[in-house]
């Protein structure tokens, strides 16, 4: 039994209490995809960003105003388009005539939770103005260094379904994301109670913050110190590893992939109010933190064969942990 | 890891308790370095491949093939163990074959014969990996300590008389308690109440039991019936002297066997063997499964011996015997005795069938011989040895009932025949004492290029015979003897096999001024010999001999004496000195006009440094008393079941003391274990919480069972659970346990170990599959 961590052991309880309400409050919203709200919820705050990956009017702009509203945070979107340029995204510094000097004015990247949406429509460019600004969560304009607001959080769709005129993200790119979902469709009844619900009203009218900012870089702080038992580091690393020797695999998950499997583990535990990271944890996560992050062989590709069926496989093929 | 290493450590020090109790198998000591070689590089292998992470399936395929590696070596076939290639497979197939018949019909205790050693090492070898296996991947200690039983039990079969009887029963006790014990503390199933461990005890000391009295049943050779008769194992086809003779290949160093005063050079015989099963020359008839001579037939020794067959032309003498380093039920005598002298006469029985006298303890209780024949034990046979001329020979008439009697065989050998006639042929060979010597000068003269060695393959299967006839033509007594009776045999003329020993060397010549009238031979283990013998009725049995020894010690009869007294060596010698004599023309040497045949003096020792290492080494075990095994039984299943209790009672000590955590792990393990032997075990890659939703699922527990995941991984990787926690968690996953159980039907549960075992085959077939396609 051993920790990675040696932090004060972090008052998990009672973040779990603030992270459960803020999910009601979403889920309240977002009806019908508890485990998409719960898997955004878990990005936050591990400090990931979020790919959504699904047509459009599946709520993907609701459930980041929805979250954002439920923690009292900032929120700003950004619709990408081929002529978006990166000062679009990330701010510009401007001459300012009142003052007489250049101010910097920020773009929307400057916000607690930034949805963008459509990013293959971008350009390369573009698109890797964002992407930088999410991996050093900074963006620096003309020798400025602007820190991003804390928690940042970049929720970016792509429409899986048309692809002409896209820049679709390069691969390598594609693992700044911590997770990719997709929404999907909801069920029969769930559509029915959103029409129902929201019919007429703006549905996000209805939430009301649960949480303070400050809470949550709380809980994000708190959750370092969620125990990893090495029987369950073990396990998480051979996942990853096994999708590197998998048949059907050009190009396995990384050693960072590894660590964003375990930052999500770690939130996954927190959200469900526990002290410590089991197999389920790594085993619910792999599906939605490591298909987008695995090239296929070209053949596998062709056959049909999809990056989740991959990770389904692997996690059949090894033996989970039990003490 | 360490753990690993001090089961492994234990499992060793139990195979090494058990050598004594194999003492009794052997008579000499040469097994032991093979077997305990053989278990400790398996262990080796064993612990070393579980290091490597490889999965019981490689353990076992890695240690097949050391094995067939390293047997060579272990029986000194090699100087160091080889790569095992199809020249090894057939090599271990070939001995493996000879070991099958040794084993049948080598009585115990037995020589370390390759065949047997070879059996013995691997065996050790298999039990030892099995036991690992149980023992340190599975944790099985118990079942661990049921298959070092089996080896351990397997030879309690054969009675022995001593006391040694604790040597063989403390040692082991103490070891298997050992590892009993070592297992207990870790398979901490049941912490906080009783343990689980009496049960496993009690079927340990059950299958302990069954072993003891079945397997005496299933493994032949032994002397005794097994109390409970299973299959051939415990008739074994009775005492077979030849066994010594074919396979005591080369035997480390020559022994001395006999001491014999005798007026002339003969043949010291221990009996005629009248049946062949194809491979093997017996007492009896071939399809006899074990040999029990007709009540008629068999005579106390302590009267005149009635002649096996009437010899009208008989050579009397007497001769004294001496047994230096010999264990044997059949006496050594030059045939055909009339008279036994000595106090041992009266232990002595003479069948007058297979023509043999041999130690019984009476006339009436025939099966049960004893060992007579041991060091120090001395007696003076007299002899009536057939001397007839060719001429009373050739006009022998055979009727049909002898000739019918005495030439059966399993099988046609045609092409033996056929060659047996052009040898007829060749030398004009009309009468059968013509054919036999025909036969025989073919053999033992240059015509039929025969060379002698010992370090041939066995002469077993069908063809084996008649290659060595007509091709190989090397072999050793046993192959001569064989082929000539074979081949008379074929053409319709009566014969057998004998078997006993070469006179020997001169150790003492006669000095008639110091009274001794007699020269002294003294016979070694090296003189082990086998030879043929014709039926003539009116004559009785004439020895022939067509086995042409390389160091001529052999005496071959000739057209002018059927009974020589000189061997090979002498006789050559006295041709080369009447030739010389001729040539020098000296008629005043008398030996070179009259050779002295009858009297013989061996002047210097010209019997070889015998390159022939046959050899008599066998005893008979003596009966002993059931009782005492009984007994020991008894107290083995005692001490066992003490031994398991005192393990439980110590976990429970243990237990008690046990952490919270422990205990929730310790029931989960339970739990687990339940599931997969009522097979519906959680399947490797599901978690604890997800093999309880799928039983949920399939409506096998409750709600409240499947919750109680949630603090089993809390135990398992949160570190701590609540002391008031563990026993309410401990009580739900018992109740878990229990719905399980039950919501399997029986049947289902009954069969679910063949199940599982089939799984694991087709598992280990589909990867097999799928490394022969990735090789493609």
């Amino acid at each position: 039994m051993s920790t990675t961590e040696h932090l004060p052991r972090p008052d998990i309880a009672s973040v779990a209490d603030t992270l459960e309400a803020i999910e009601t409050n979403v889920a309240a919203v977002v009806q019908g995809k508890p485990e998409v709200v719960r898997l955004a919820l878990i990005a936050l705050l591990a400090e990931g960003h979020l790919l959504v990956e699904d047509v459009p009017g599946v709520g993907k702009t609701l459930l980041a105003k929805a979250l954002a509203r439920s923690v009292d945070c900032s929120v700003s979107r950004v619709q990408f388009t081929p002529d978006l340029l990166p000062s679009d995204v990330t701010g510009v510094t401007v001459y300012s005539p009142d003052t007489g000097a250049f101010e910097f004015r920020p773009g929307p990247v400057f916000a607690n939770i930034v949805l963008g949406d459509e990013i293959n429509r971008a350009g390369p460019k573009t698109q890797s103005a964002l992407l930088e600004s999410m991996e050093e969560r900074s963006v620096t304009i003309d020798g400025h260094t602007h820190e991003l607001a804390q928690p940042f959080m970049v929720i970016a769709t792509q429409n899986p379904i048309e692809l002409e005129g896209t820049y679709p993200l390069p691969e390598a790119q594609r693992d700044r994301f911590l997770m990719r979902v997709s929404i999907g469709y909801p069920h029969q009844d769930d559509e029915l109670s959103i029409l129902r619900t929201h019919g007429g009203a703006d549905r996000l009218a209805s939430i009301r913050p649960v949480a303070e900012v400050a809470t949550v870089v709380d809980a994000i702080l708190a959750i370092r110190g969620v125990r990893v038992a090495e029987p369950v580091e073990r396990y998480l690393i051979a996942v990853c590893r096994a999708t590197r020797s998998h048949p059907e695999v050009e190009l396995g998950a990384s050693p960072r992939a590894s660590l964003a499997l375990l930052r999500a583990a770690r939130a996954a535990a927190a959200v469900e109010g526990r002290e410590h990271v089991t197999p389920d944890d790594v085993k619910g996560l792999a599906p939605h933190v490591l298909p987008h992050r695995l090239i296929l062989r070209p053949d596998a590709e062709l056959a049909g064969q999809d990056a989740r069926a991959v990770i389904a496989d692997v996690l059949d093929g090894l033996p989970a942990p039990t003490e | 890891m360490h753990r690993d290493l001090t089961l492994a450590g234990l499992v060793a020090l139990v195979l090494i308790a058990t050598v004594p109790a194999y003492e009794r198998v052997f008579a000499e000591p040469g097994w032991r370095a093979p077997a305990l070689l053989g278990a400790v590089l398996a262990l080796l292998l064993a612990v070393l491949v579980r290091r490597l992470r490889g999965n019981a399936l490689v353990g076992a395929v890695v240690s097949l093939v050391s094995l067939l590696g390293a047997l060579p070596w272990l029986l000194g076939l090699t100087g160091r163990p080889v790569v095992p290639g199809p020249e090894v497979i057939s090599l271990l197939r070939e001995m493996l074959d000879l070991a099958w018949v040794e084993l049948a019909e080598t009585p115990a205790p037995a020589p370390a014969s390759q065949g047997l050693v070879l059996l013995t090492a691997a065996g050790w070898w298999g039990v030892a990996l099995v036991a690992h296996e149980l023992a340190v991947r599975w944790r099985r200690t118990g079942a661990a300590v049921v298959v070092l039983l089996v080896l351990w039990a397997t030879p309690l079969a054969i009675p022995v008389t001593g006391s040694e009887r604790w040597t063989q029963l403390v040692p082991f006790l103490v070891a298997a308690g050992l590892l009993v014990l070592a297992g207990g503390d870790q398979a901490s199933d049941t912490p906080g109440r009783a343990p689980r461990l009496p049960s496993a005890g009690l079927a340990v000391g059950g299958v302990a039991i069954v072993v003891a009295v079945v397997a005496p049943g299933l493994i032949p050779g032994h002397q005794e019936d097994a109390w409970l008769s299973l299959g051939e194992g415990s008739s074994p086809r009775g005492y077979q002297p030849i066994v010594d003779v074919t396979n005591r290949l080369g035997l480390p160093e020559e022994r001395e066997v006999l001491r014999v005063r005798s007026p002339q050079r003969t043949y010291l015989r221990l009996a005629g063997l009248d049946g062949f099963d194809g491979s093997t020359w017996r007492l009896g008839t071939a399809d006899e499964g074990n040999f029990r001579p007709d009540p008629g037939s068999l005579h106390a020794a302590t009267d005149l011996l009635p002649p096996e067959e009437p010899a009208s032309n008989a050579r009397s003498f007497d001769v004294d015997v001496e047994v230096l380093e010999l264990e044997n039920i059949y006496v050594p005598l030059p045939y055909q005795p009339v008279e036994v002298l000595g106090p041992l006469r009266s232990e002595m029985v003479w069948s007058t069938e297979g023509g043999f006298l041999a130690t019984w303890d009476t006339v009436e209780s025939s099966d049960s011989p004893t060992i007579g024949i041991r060091q120090g034990v001395e007696y003076r046979v007299r002899t009536a040895r057939p001397d007839p001329t060719f001429d009373e020979l050739t006009s022998v008439e055979f009727d049909d009932a002898t000739v019918a009697a005495n030439t059966e065989l399993p099988r046609e050998y045609p092409e033996l025949a056929e060659q047996a006639e052009a040898v007829y042929t060749e030398a004009g060979a009309g009468s059968v004492v013509e054919q036999a010597l025909a036969l025989q000068d073919w053999f033992v003269g240059p015509d039929g290029d025969f060379t002698y060695d010992l370090d041939v393959p066995a002469l077993r299967g069908d063809d084996a015979l008649t290659d060595f006839v007509l091709e190989d033509r090397t072999g050793y007594c046993e192959y001569f003897a064989t082929a000539m009776a074979v081949m008379l045999r074929a053409t319709g003329i009566p014969a057998r096999v004998a078997v006993g020993f070469l006179p020997g060397e001169v150790t003492r010549e006669a000095d008639p001024l110091a009274g001794e009238t007699l020269d002294e031979y003294t016979v070694t283990t090296s003189d082990a010999h086998a030879w043929v013998e014709v039926l003539f009725p009116g004559y009785g049995w004439i020895t022939f001999e067509p086995t042409p020894r390389s160091d001529d010690t052999h005496i071959v009869p000739d057209e002018q004496d059927l009974a020589p007294t000189e061997n090979e060596a002498e006789r050559r010698a006295r041709e080369r000195e009447e030739q010389g004599d001729e040539l020098d023309l000296d008629p005043l040497d008398p030996d070179a006009q009259v050779p002295d045949v009858d009297q013989e003096t061996d002047p210097g020792d010209l019997a070889g440094l015998g390159d022939g290492s046959d050899a008599e080494q066998d005893s008979a075990g003596t009966g002993s008393s059931r009782t005492e095994l009984w007994l020991a039984l008894a107290v083995l299943t005692i001490a066992l079941a003490a031994t398991v209790v005192l393990a439980g009672w110590w976990q429970r000590r243990i237990d008690v003391r046990a952490s919270g955590r422990d205990r929730v792990l310790a029931a989960q393990r339970r739990l687990l274990r339940t599931a997969a032997r009522a097979g519906i075990g959680r399947r490797p890659s599901e978690t604890t919480v997800e093999a309880l939703a799928r039983w949920r699922r399939e409506d096998r527990i409750d709600d409240r069972h499947a919750r109680v995941g949630g603090l089993v991984q809390a135990a398992a990787f949160g570190g701590e659970v609540e002391e008031g926690v563990a026993p309410e968690a401990e009580r739900t996953i018992a109740e878990a346990e229990r719905s399980l159980r039950r919501s399997v039907p029986p049947r289902d549960r009954l069969l679910t170990p063949g199940r599982r075992a089939a799984g694991t085959l087709r598992r280990a077939g589909r990867r097999a599959a799928g490394w022969r396609d990735r090789t493609r």
